[in-house]
């Protein structure tokens, strides 16, 4: 009976009671109910809580059967539920009241608040009251959906609902896993995740989560883009970016059937799918023509050789916006980068031949005409090759940014003779290249030769005449950063000092500098100025002397 | 029709704010009274519904924004703006909407959102905003279990 006399706390449960007209306690007439009310709830107030204990007793008692004991009982029950929810239902009333007055902005503006919101804010923001909540249920909030996390917590029916919310507005979806800001910074840091190496996952039991199903699994399986699909892919029409990032159960098959419901898509980018990039470039040339920007990055850095001219030559043809395209950790041979890159320019046969000549045998209109931004960082198996004449007298190559960071098989020579090019006026829109390598660039010859010197390289003379461009040429250092000033004016005396580190790490032949030495700084927004060039000797496998060029 | 530099814009409490045409017609309301109107000195009376602190904001808002040119400057000052407590971020933002500014208004609505945004959870967004929960056990059952990736 307490409750009664505490109608704030809601730990009676709501039972389901019958309709207070058919009981016949009540009186019909209606301001006898409220005197009748009026005095019950002025008890609280005058008489001590005891009292109505004692008196429903002594009510109990006097009850002439069990049976109208029982009645009676069931009476207070419904009487007091009854209190109870109409008690909670005004509380809600005048805190929403309350709510709608601290919060004096009118919903279209709080919407548009909502809007700007995070997924997870909007979250937080609709389970505060039901003013927020109603506002943030409007299509608008889920224009851009954003449900990166950084341990597994989405699951399916999460996308789901929040695309259904988006209704007309959906244009941006975001998903997966995407490691924390506490990974080591570095810009070709791979966003390739394994959930075995997160050290969150201390509370998170993977096995666990692998055998429940449904709701409440906190995976996304491979059927997490299927909303896109749903209602012959309203939803998918609407879609102009995707983003998807470590989602391990993702396969070819359900990622293709994504892709071909979403016609309009401007920016794809995609980072430690299980997806073979022949199957997804195939996808992507048959059905978004508008794509501007592809991003890819592998899920096993160096093992996908899947891609083969012809679907270079089918993306090329079918996706001729593509302003930016960036293609990491795969293998890729030289012909092929080519003809996603060369353009084919309005001068006619000579330039045909010479096309001819550099290996590739499809005919056609080859390069992507708008190709702006290239990143072919961590590939395996370019060489360069594909880089000579690239940007030669016709038309001009528009390219503005070149990252070709940790291309394992990159070779000095071809890094040489591009900067050469760039040195005579080709690419004259170029203002970012990055050819740093954290093992040094693959001599001429044999690609276990390597080489961390830039003798050959003309770095100084191009940030000369073309101070524009940011140049970033980080070879490791063994930890100690000279620029290269420094390097032109030492001499051979203070670089002997050097092989006594170096040896300790030569000697038993490895190529691989230890990378905690390795100045790895790669931060993008350095300046357009700076350039930092660090490491100037070249090793010799087979020998424990080290040869130091000056420059 | 002859335009003049400067706008009079009369305010609720009957004061008069002499603002650049320019300025003023950054306000798509009295872009669309002063058309209509031909006139650059009578502005409707309608504007009498803004009372004077908002107009004086909206005034020095503009010539500010258009004195800084640099991107850097101009997101620096701006941060500065609005970096005021609720009520007044709630004046601006009636006055925005009212006026139909829609820079202003950006920069509001993006200031509450970041409001909203540093709170981490939902205990933090009712204590900042004062705000109840008025939701019925059974609602908050069900937004728990649609929330339960949040941790909410």
């Amino acid at each position: 009976m307490d409750t009664l006399l505490h109608p704030s706390t809601s730990s009676m449960a709501k039972r389901p009671c019958p309709s207070s007209a058919e009981n016949p306690m009540l009186p019909s007439s209606f301001s006898q109910m409220d005197n009748l009310l009026l005095s019950f709830l002025s008890l609280s107030d005058s008489s001590p809580p005891v009292s109505l204990d004692l008196s429903f007793d002594r009510l109990l008692e006097s009850a002439p059967s069990d049976a109208d004991q029982s009645l009676l009982i069931d009476r207070a029950h419904n009487l007091g539920s009854l209190l109870l929810r109409a008690a909670n239902r005004s509380a809600r009333k005048r805190a929403s009241l309350h709510n709608s007055i601290a919060w004096a902005l009118p919903p279209d503006l709080t919407i548009k608040v909502f809007s700007m919101l995070d997924s997870q804010s909007l979250c937080y923001a609709a389970a505060t009251c039901s003013m927020f909540n109603k506002c943030a249920m409007d299509p608008l909030c889920y224009a851009n959906i954003d449900l990166t996390t950084v341990v597994p917590k989405v699951n399916n029916a999460v996308v789901s609902t929040m695309i259904q919310r988006a209704g007309k507005s959906f244009r941006s979806l975001k998903l997966g896993i995407v490691p924390g800001p506490t990974s080591s910074p570095g810009s070709c840091q791979p966003l390739v995740y394994s959930i075995r190496n997160s050290v969150d996952v201390s509370s998170f039991s993977w096995n666990d989560k692998k055998t429940r199903q449904g709701k409440e699994s906190s995976i996304l399986t491979r059927s997490c883009l299927y909303p896109l699909s749903g209602d012959n892919g309203a939803a998918g029409t609407l879609l102009r970016r995707l983003h998807l990032y470590n989602i391990e159960r993702m396969d070819n098959a359900s990622f293709c059937v994504a892709l071909a419901a979403c016609p309009s898509l401007l920016d794809l980018e995609i980072v430690g799918l299980h997806v073979e990039l022949r199957q997804t470039l195939i996808s992507v040339s048959s059905n978004c023509h508008l794509i501007e920007r592809l991003f890819f990055e592998s899920s096993k850095t160096g093992r996908d050789d899947s891609l083969k001219s012809p679907t270079c030559v089918d993306l090329v043809n079918n996706c001729p916006n593509i302003s930016s395209l960036s293609l990491r950790g795969f293998k890729l041979q030289d012909y092929k980068v080519r003809i996603l890159v060369k353009v084919l320019g309005r001068v006619g046969l000579h330039k045909y031949l010479d096309f001819w000549s550099s290996g590739c045998c499809m005919p056609g209109r080859v390069g992507f005409r708008k190709l702006k931004y290239a990143d072919f960082s961590t590939s395996y198996l370019i060489s360069g090759t594909f880089l000579r004449n690239l940007g030669s007298g016709f038309g001009g190559n528009l390219l503005e940014v070149l990252i070709l960071r940790d291309c394992m098989h990159l070779k000095e020579v071809e890094v040489a003779r591009f900067l050469t090019a760039v040195l005579a006026g080709d690419f004259k829109f170029l203002r970012y290249l990055d050819i740093s390598n954290r093992e040094g660039l693959a001599s001429e010859g044999d690609w276990y030769q390597r080489s961390y010197n830039s003798s050959i390289i003309p770095l100084k003379q191009v940030l000369e005449v073309r101070p524009n461009i940011c140049l970033l040429a980080e070879f490791p250092s063994e930890g100690c950063y000279i620029d290269i000033d420094h390097m032109f004016d030492s001499d051979v005396n203070s670089e002997i000092s050097l092989p006594s580190q170096l040896s300790s790490h030569t000697s038993d032949g490895s190529l691989l500098m230890s990378s905690s030495e390795s100045s790895y700084n790669s931060d993008q927004g350095s300046g357009n100025e700076e350039y930092q060039v660090s490491g100037f000797v070249i090793y010799e496998e087979s020998s424990d002397e080290v040869d130091f060029l000056v420059v | 029709m002859l335009l003049s530099k400067n706008s009079a814009l009369e305010s609720k409490d009957n004061e008069i704010f002499e603002v650049e045409e320019s300025i003023a017609i950054q306000s798509e309301l009295i872009k669309t009274m002063t058309t209509m109107v031909n006139s650059k000195a009578y502005v409707n009376e309608r504007n009498q519904m803004v009372p004077e602190a908002r107009c004086r904001k909206q005034a020095n808002y503009h010539v500010e924004q258009n004195n800084k040119i640099v991107d850097e400057e101009l997101s620096d000052w701006e941060s500065k703006f609005f970096e005021v407590d609720m009520d007044d971020l709630h004046e601006l933002f009636m006055a925005a909407n009212y006026l139909e500014i829609e820079s202003l208004l950006n920069g509001v609505t993006k200031r509450v959102g970041d409001f909203i945004k540093a709170c981490k959870n939902v205990e933090v967004i009712r204590q900042t905003f004062g705000i109840n929960n008025d939701f019925a056990a059974q609602q908050e059952e069900e937004i728990r279990k649609l929330n339960s990736w949040n941790h909410i």
